[in-house]
């Protein structure tokens, strides 16, 4: 054996690692940006899937009253009470009570303490948490790091083998095949991908990553929270209290925190001689996501200490998570991100497609395995990219459509994400490929352009009610996704009309009597 | 030693001495995977037994390293010439740190 023929360069290695890990973990890659990228707004889709929950703003001061009550009033001996007050993206009051492992939560009107009967779900909630577990726990979490690991390196690897891409992109020399299509947006949203993905996987690897906690702390680990935290915490003592009026505790606690800043309050052990009240500030209004607290003595109303300011590291390293979540800007930085992943979105697109174009064009007449193989890549290509889409998309449909006071309606808006991604691998692959995109893509563009229909049909938060009652919220949902479904269905057009064109060339092709096999596979129809 | 351990551990050296390219993709996957997660966690436990910080100090400056050190095991798997290469690079690198992480625990 040539040993010197074994041995391969550099840039062959890291086109290899760029081509194979880019090819399986990009429809992993696919699935986390888009669902990622739709949580951003992660506030607005649960607001827009509570469509019976529209409260007008109130003082945090009578908020807080008609949480207080309602929870004195029904749950008096629970070990914890937790109260969200309302915010400007979270307009409802939510009063949650744990009692044992049982947790209990109801959302209140603030102005008048009511319990809204709103239908259960997951909300934005779902898709956010979906983009980094997958809906399979701690698997799920492996599963997404190794692909943004894969991530960061084809990164690296992308720009090691194309090193003239910068280059092409200033000065611009833009073709409008797939490969430009990828490399373009690669390079565009390079500084962002390296930024979510960095970002992500530091959260991720706190989580997972046994070493440093053992080699540190061993057996009285509990969790970085625990570290990065002072502690007031007590243990119950057993001996009736009554607990101080958490109204009288906020003036103290804004005070201490900022005017009008108290986003969720924690009680623990109320009723008992030793609990403790802490009130938690939003981190909407900063890039380090780690709320400044206040703690009271929950009988004397007694300060009990506060902390507002963290460790260097910890700083640093809640900011990384406030760079990751986009809470800090407001609007203009969501939709900076929003704008961002989907672009992301179209680079990672792009590369499954050029991957497979050069694929069909290397292997179609190779064995039937390579075909067979071909096919398949092809369809899950189909399944990850319009199936996702559709699969996010019927998800709303589902909160709209499904009987409002069915049992367990969470779970029930969740099967029919699944179940509609399911069909959809099953329309992949029994449809021909081209056609399966294309239609697809249509179904995908009718479901997006459909939301705001659907939403007026069913509900009274339809778009001209939303905008007459200054309720932007509801209202972009629908506007975007009607934005969105142009876009997909002048992508389906795009395509019908290169089908068209193909077909055309082929007739041609055989009126002029050449066979198949001299038919120039290159310039096959997604290209 | 019986004939058979030998046997089974001649196979074992010549099945990880594979020059074909799948065997060497499939060795480079797995030192990419199981060599990262080696490598990470060494250099992991390296760092923070070396810094003289406190715990918490130590625990979240260590949380920014990770990604660089996978991602850099998975491109020295791809990027080495061998794949045996690069297991044993990987390998060298992951016991050096564990030999410095155990030197660091015992010096404290």
């Amino acid at each position: 054996m040539n040993q010197s023929k074994e041995k391969r360069s550099f840039t062959r290695g890291m086109s290899e690692l760029h081509t194979w890990g880019g090819l399986v973990f990009g429809w992993l890659l696919f699935v986390i940006f888009f669902t990622g990228t739709l949580a951003v707004f992660e506030q607005e889709l649960t607001h827009w899937m509570q469509p019976n929950v529209r409260i007008s703003e109130v003082e945090p001061v009578q908020a807080l009253a008609s949480a207080e009550k309602k929870l004195r009033q029904l749950s008096p001996k629970a070990d914890t009470w937790m109260i969200a007050l309302p915010q400007q993206r979270h307009q409802d009051l939510e009063i949650t009570w744990i009692k044992g492992k049982r947790a209990v939560e109801k959302h209140l009107n603030p102005q008048s303490g009511a319990i809204i009967k709103a239908p259960e779900t997951e909300g934005g909630h779902f898709l956010a948490h979906f983009h980094f577990e997958l809906h399979s726990g701690e698997g799920g979490l492996w599963l997404v790091t190794l692909a943004s690991i894969v991530m960061l390196a084809a990164l690296v690897s992308g720009i090691a083998i194309r090193r003239q891409v910068f280059k092409d992109f200033f000065r611009l020399h833009w073709r409008k095949n797939w490969l430009n299509v990828h490399t373009m947006t690669g390079v565009f949203t390079l500084p962002f991908v390296l930024l979510i993905t960095y970002t992500g996987l530091t959260v991720t690897f706190l989580m997972l990553l046994p070493v440093v906690p053992q080699v540190l702390y061993g057996s009285s680990w509990k969790g970085p929270q625990y570290v990065a935290a002072k502690n007031f915490e007590r243990p119950r003592a057993n001996l009736p209290g009554e607990l101080v009026p958490l109204t009288r505790l906020l003036p103290i606690a804004e005070a201490e925190l900022g005017k009008g800043k108290i986003s969720f309050i924690r009680i623990s052990n109320p009723g008992d001689q030793q609990a403790v009240v802490t009130f938690f500030r939003t981190i909407d209004d900063t890039v380090v996501a780690i709320s400044n607290r206040a703690v009271f003595d929950g009988v004397t109303g007694e300060l009990l200490g506060s902390q507002t300011t963290w460790s260097k590291y910890v700083h640093i390293y809640r900011s990384l998570v406030g760079l990751h979540i986009a809470r800090f800007g407001g609007y203009p930085i969501a939709w900076l991100y929003f704008a961002a992943g989907l672009i992301s979105c179209i680079m990672i697109a792009a590369g499954l497609i050029f991957f497979t174009i050069k694929c069909r064009s290397r292997y179609a007449r190779n064995s039937q395995m390579a075909q067979w193989m071909y096919r398949a890549i092809e369809g899950l290509n189909i399944t990850a990219i319009t199936g996702i889409i559709i699969a996010c998309i019927a998800y709303l449909w589902a909160n709209r459509l499904l009987p409002f006071d069915i049992k367990e309606r969470a779970d029930a808006e969740i099967t029919a994400f699944f179940s509609v991604w399911l069909i959809m691998l099953f329309h992949a692959f029994l449809r021909p490929p081209l056609r399966a995109w294309i239609e697809q893509l249509r179904i995908a563009a009718g479901l997006c352009i459909g939301l705001p229909a659907l939403n007026a049909l069913t509900t009274n938060v339809g778009l001209f009610p939303a905008i007459a009652r200054n309720d932007w919220m509801t209202a972009s949902v629908d506007l975007t996704a009607a934005s969105l479904g142009i876009l997909l269905a002048l992508t389906a057009w795009r395509i019908s009309l290169k089908e068209r064109n193909n077909e055309t060339l082929l007739e041609q092709q055989s009126s002029l009597g050449s066979s198949s096999a001299n038919f120039p596979i290159e310039r096959t129809p997604l290209q | 030693m019986n004939t058979t351990t030998l046997e089974v551990f001649k196979r074992l050296r010549e099945l990880l001495a594979g020059t074909d390219k799948t065997t060497q993709t499939i060795l480079r996957i797995l030192a990419a995977v199981f060599g990262g997660y080696a490598l990470t966690s060494s250099m992991l436990a390296a760092l923070v037994l070396l810094l003289p910080w406190t715990k918490a100090d130590a625990l979240f400056f260590s949380v920014l390293f990770p990604p660089f050190f996978y991602t850099g095991a998975l491109l020295w798997a791809f990027g080495a010439s061998t794949a045996q290469r690069a297991w044993r690079n990987l390998l060298v690198v992951t016991f050096s740190c564990e030999f410095l992480a155990l030197a660091a625990a015992w010096a404290r």
